[in-house]
């Protein structure tokens, strides 16, 4: 597994721009590194968005944040210096309503052997009811390094 | 050909109608469909007896969009449940979480769970207006908690010889749930009196389905929180707090010896840690519990987590 491989998951929250911008400042100028920033989708639940119009208005509002995520998290690693060659985009659908299995899914489809999460810094009544992403990705690691930022 | 009105007299006294009312086919105007009305459906007539309410901290909260009724073919009580699309924050200890009431949720589980014991039982259709109507079947059984609470001795005398059968029947419903979790599907709102206790067969039953909530980051999480809640209140017979034991010179001394990291994660007046108040109940049940606990580093993501780590408390119960 190729450490210099690198996953940075990002939303567009201020977590995983700062997430983005460590990877920028580990990165740049160094040899052998490749990026591939991911926006996971989540598509909204149907169960809530019962109207057909409003589930794709809904839709259509999450797929634009995810693009928007990918941009921003590019043009910060840009601007920290990392060559454009070295970074890929990619969306990926949310599988079976848990955005850090896909994650890791993705992780083991690109062979990365970095994954990087940004940290929401809940608080524990947060984490038990809502979840964590970083720390669902960290306690499933197996033969990869997670790094958390928070 | 018979009327309604013929079908009215048939199965009911009429000293308890103060009139006929109406028969409804669109049942949008929930709020405007009371004792006396009759819901027409598939080829069914089904008389409407009163709202639903639920008993909650004393008061009784209806429910307008949930109609209690016989079925006029057959004589069987049925509840109807209406299409009412609500928004609102579930409170749970200092959080709020969004929440939705989804027909089409309930509907979907319904038809997942027919024929399954561990569930509520009933079928959806939709009214001549397209609102999905869920008919379901009146469970012949009590509300689990009221059960416990019934039971007239003390805690040691009720975790030896009624806790290892309830405890059983309470990880067949965790069973039930992490069925649910592997179809994608959640229960949305479990609680202590949505979990009843079946009259013939003392199986367990799930009721109400039509909770949900946005969570992708932790899908499960707060049906597991229910779950633990539920099994708090089974292994203490009943719900200890600060406040409770503060009543009582040997509370007091309980009290004592409870850290601030035996509470609840989510309640921090409730305790957690069972061991404190009752050395006798085994270590491994204790550990489950304390997994909701102020003081857990890593916490249930589902049921089947639960459940890997609760039935070795029954095996070793009934080792015991």
């Amino acid at each position: 597994m190729n450490g210099k491989h690198i996953l940075l998951a990002v939303d567009g929250s201020q977590n995983s721009l700062r997430a983005a911008d460590y990877v920028g400042e580990v990165v740049r100028g160094g040899p052998g590194f490749h990026i591939e920033l991911a926006a996971v989708l989540v598509p909204p639940d149907r169960d809530i968005f019962p109207d057909p119009a409003l589930f794709q208005a809904e839709r259509d509002v999450r797929a634009r944040d995810a693009a928007q995520a990918l941009d921003t998290a590019r043009q910060s690693l840009l601007c920290k210096g990392v060559d454009a060659a070295i970074i890929g985009t990619r969306t990926m659908s949310c599988l079976d309503m848990d955005v850090a299995g896909t994650i890791l899914a993705v992780r083991g489809e690109c062979g990365c052997g970095t994954v990087v999460v940004g940290r929401r810094g809940l608080s524990k009544a947060e984490e038990f009811l809502l979840g964590s992403i970083s720390s669902r990705v960290a306690r499933h690691a197996k033969d990869f390094t997670v790094w958390v930022v928070g | 050909m018979t009327t309604v009105r013929e079908l009215v007299e048939r199965y009911q006294a009429k000293a308890s109608l103060q009139s006929y009312g109406s028969v409804y086919q669109d049942t949008t105007e929930f709020m405007n469909i009371g004792n006396g009305d009759v819901i027409a459906l598939g080829g069914r007539h089904y008389l409407v007896l009163r709202d639903e309410a639920e008993r909650r901290f004393g008061m009784e909260d209806p429910k307008f969009w949930v109609k209690r009724c016989t079925e006029l073919e057959s004589g069987e009580k049925r509840i109807l449940k209406l299409v009412f699309h609500e928004r609102f924050n579930m409170k749970i200890g200092d959080m709020e979480v969004p929440c939705y009431r989804s027909p089409e949720k309930e509907a979907r589980i319904l038809d997942m769970t027919r024929g399954d014991p561990r569930f509520m039982q009933g079928f959806s259709l939709p009214d001549s207006a397209g609102n999905n109507v869920r008919v379901i079947e009146v469970v012949f059984g009590r509300r689990l908690d009221l059960a416990v609470d019934a039971l007239d001795c003390d805690h040691p005398t009720y975790f030896a010889e009624h806790f290892p059968g309830i405890l059983a029947n309470f990880i067949d419903a965790c069973e039930a749930i992490a069925f649910l979790h592997g179809k994608g599907e959640r229960h949305g709102d479990i609680r202590r009196d949505h979990l009843f206790r079946h009259y013939d067969t003392g199986r367990y039953v799930w009721i109400d389905f039509d909770y949900t909530f946005d969570g992708s980051a932790n899908p499960f999480g707060v049906d597991v929180f229910g779950l633990g809640n539920i099994l708090l209140f089974l292994a203490g017979k009943g719900i200890h707090t600060a406040q409770s034991l503060a009543e009582t010179p040997d509370g007091r001394e309980l009290l004592a010896k409870v850290a601030p990291q035996d509470y609840s994660v989510m309640y921090r007046y409730r305790i957690m840690n069972l061991e404190k108040l009752f050395p006798y109940i085994p270590r491994a049940l204790c550990r489950v519990l304390q997994h909701y606990a102020v003081g857990s580093e890593v916490y249930y993501e589902s049921a089947r987590e639960l459940l890997d780590d609760l039935r070795p408390c029954l095996d070793g119960l009934r080792a015991a």
